[in-house]
């Protein structure tokens, strides 16, 4: 069913508004808009070393972009660029090509009826891309 | 009433294939079969280019092309059908003026337009400004976003040399006191461009009754074909105007060392035109001629206060713009305080319901009355007061599964 992107697990990271709110200074910063629909997303990062150490986001968007915040907020902190740019790969092979893969956290599973919705699917992978801009902001 | 319009209905194959409760007209109107046989029988029959070539079919196409020219310049009420160009769409035709007559300014002179207007009415003189050094005005929306035209004798000075506005706002459903806008630009000297997408869609348009310059227009939002708009433009202003494309059928005369033009519209017509879509657009608008707007109008306006009277019972829900039915036509957006747009347009389609949700290419708009996206419900010919009950239900679910 084409509801089930609004699967329970998805509603569930959304209301859990992990890592809402902003707070300064931080380590970096970015703010990405989608151009289809106007959504947006300022998203922050601390760093210890070379490794997350807080994300923070403040998100004007669907539940589906919320919920995906939220998810990187729950599951970054403590990971390594290395770590974070195989998140990525994970959450694009489900959302972009449908494939059925045991991802590196757990979570991303819930968005993979996304795929069969094409509009969808740069809702999911906004907070992605702000963080890959909040990580080249630190540069 | 909505037994009235069952045959009207009957008019659209689209509804044939299943539940389907349409109500994205302003994106882009349903299709009468008539047009998509006339579509269809053109390339089948009279498929050639046009203006070029003697034999039968091709005149066939020309008199097709031009038929649909003088077609909608009746429609429209236009003097003459030397003052309608075919463009690709209502972007175009605006992108056209904003070159073309655009290029007849000079630095310093001003353009104005509005926070209401669609994006295709702000990008191409944020352009203009850009390359050309004109000043460019904004016309303000209050905080609900509807259009402050009293502002507009204040910011309008001698060096004004167009005012650009939307005719109905794509969002808010909105109707632009025009005679106002036109009394104002007159006392000042400047132009008056319109920009027609939402009007077309909702019965005739008399550009000579409006007093108004340039007039825009695109086919999918007129029960015609995508890839086909039109700019009418008042003859001596596009006689005054250089062509925007160079190519083929814009000009009288090339050499290797210069070009003359050919009058207008053909100067302004750059390539093939659309011709196939041509011949659907007149298909369209022969299809509009056969309505009663009146009676279209009356329907119309009995669903749009069906569906605000059934958002009013809504907590949470904000309507941007207008509140009431005076001087709006059949689009409403609204935002609800907790769900997004996208949100409740994900579980209307489950209710076969389709609406559009976003900016809606009006993110200026959205950032005046400060919020992320809007879902909009707009009507059409087709529509009946079953769409309205359907997507009030389907948005009651939407809240119930999404707050």
């Amino acid at each position: 069913m084409s509801d089930s992107i609004y699967h329970d697990r998805v509603m569930e990271l959304a209301k859990s508004a992990t890592g809402s709110g902003l707070k300064d200074p931080s380590g970096a910063e970015a703010t990405i808009d989608n151009p289809l629909c106007g959504d947006r997303i300022t998203l922050q990062i601390d760093m210890e070393g070379n490794r997350i150490a807080a994300v923070r986001h403040k998100v004007r968007g669907c539940a589906l972009c919320e919920a995906s915040a939220a998810l990187i907020a729950g599951n970054a902190t403590g990971l390594d660029r290395p770590a974070l740019t195989t998140a990525r790969q994970n959450i694009e092979a489900i959302v972009r090509h449908g494939e059925d893969i045991t991802p590196v956290w757990e979570d991303m599973s819930a968005f993979s009826p996304v795929h069969h919705r094409k509009s969808r699917q740069d809702c999911v992978l906004l907070p992605f891309d702000a963080l890959d801009a909040a990580l080249q902001n630190l540069e | 009433m909505t037994s009235d319009f069952k045959n009207l209905r009957a008019d659209f194959p689209v509804f044939d294939q299943g539940p389907l409760h349409y109500l994205d007209h302003a994106s882009s109107s349903q299709v009468p079969d008539v047009v998509m046989n006339a579509v269809s029988a053109h390339d089948l029959t009279s498929r050639a280019n046009v203006h070029r070539s003697v034999y039968d079919l091709a005149e066939r196409a020309t008199a097709a092309y031009e038929g649909a020219r003088e077609n909608l310049a009746g429609w429209i009420n236009a003097a003459s059908d030397r003052e309608v160009v075919f463009t690709s769409g209502c972007t175009a035709a605006i992108n056209l003026v904003a070159h073309s007559f655009g290029s007849l300014m000079q630095p310093g002179d001003e353009v104005i337009i509005s926070e209401l207007d669609h994006h295709a009415n702000i990008v191409p003189w944020q352009m203009l400004r850009d390359r050309a050094g004109i000043v460019l005005k904004v016309l303000p929306v209050d905080e609900r976003g509807i259009l402050d035209l009293s502002r507009l004798e204040q910011i309008i000075t001698p060096r004004c040399r167009l005012i650009a506005v939307t005719h109905i706002s794509n969002v808010t459903g909105a109707v632009t006191n025009i005679d106002q806008v036109v009394s104002i630009a007159r006392s000042a000297g400047a132009a008056v461009l319109l920009d027609g997408a939402q009007a077309m869609g909702h019965g005739p348009v008399d550009v000579q009754h409006l007093g108004i310059d340039f007039y825009t227009g695109s086919g999918h939002k007129m029960y015609g074909p995508t890839g086909i708009g039109f700019l009418w433009g008042r003859g001596e202003l596009l006689e005054q105007m250089p062509p925007f494309h160079g190519g083929g059928e814009m000009i009288r005369r090339v050499t290797m060392e210069r070009t003359t033009y050919a009058e207008p519209p053909g100067r302004f017509e750059a390539g093939t035109p659309p011709v196939t879509q041509a011949a659907g657009l007149n298909a369209a608008i022969n299809w509009m001629r056969r309505q009663d707007w009146t009676a279209i109008g009356q329907m119309e306006r009995g669903l749009t206060e069906r569906l605000l009277n059934g958002l009013s019972g809504i907590p949470g829900i904000t309507i941007a713009g207008p509140q009431g039915l005076q001087s709006r036509a059949p689009v409403v957006s609204f935002s609800h305080e907790t769900i997004h747009a996208h949100d409740i347009c994900e579980i209307l389609n489950l209710h076969h319901v389709a609406v559009r949700g976003g900016h809606h290419c009006a993110q200026p708009l959205l950032d005046a009355i400060d919020v992320a996206a809007l879902t909009r419900v707009s009507l059409g010919a087709y529509n009946n007061a079953d769409d309205i009950d359907a997507f009030l239900a389907g948005l009651a679910d939407a809240i119930r599964r999404l707050r």
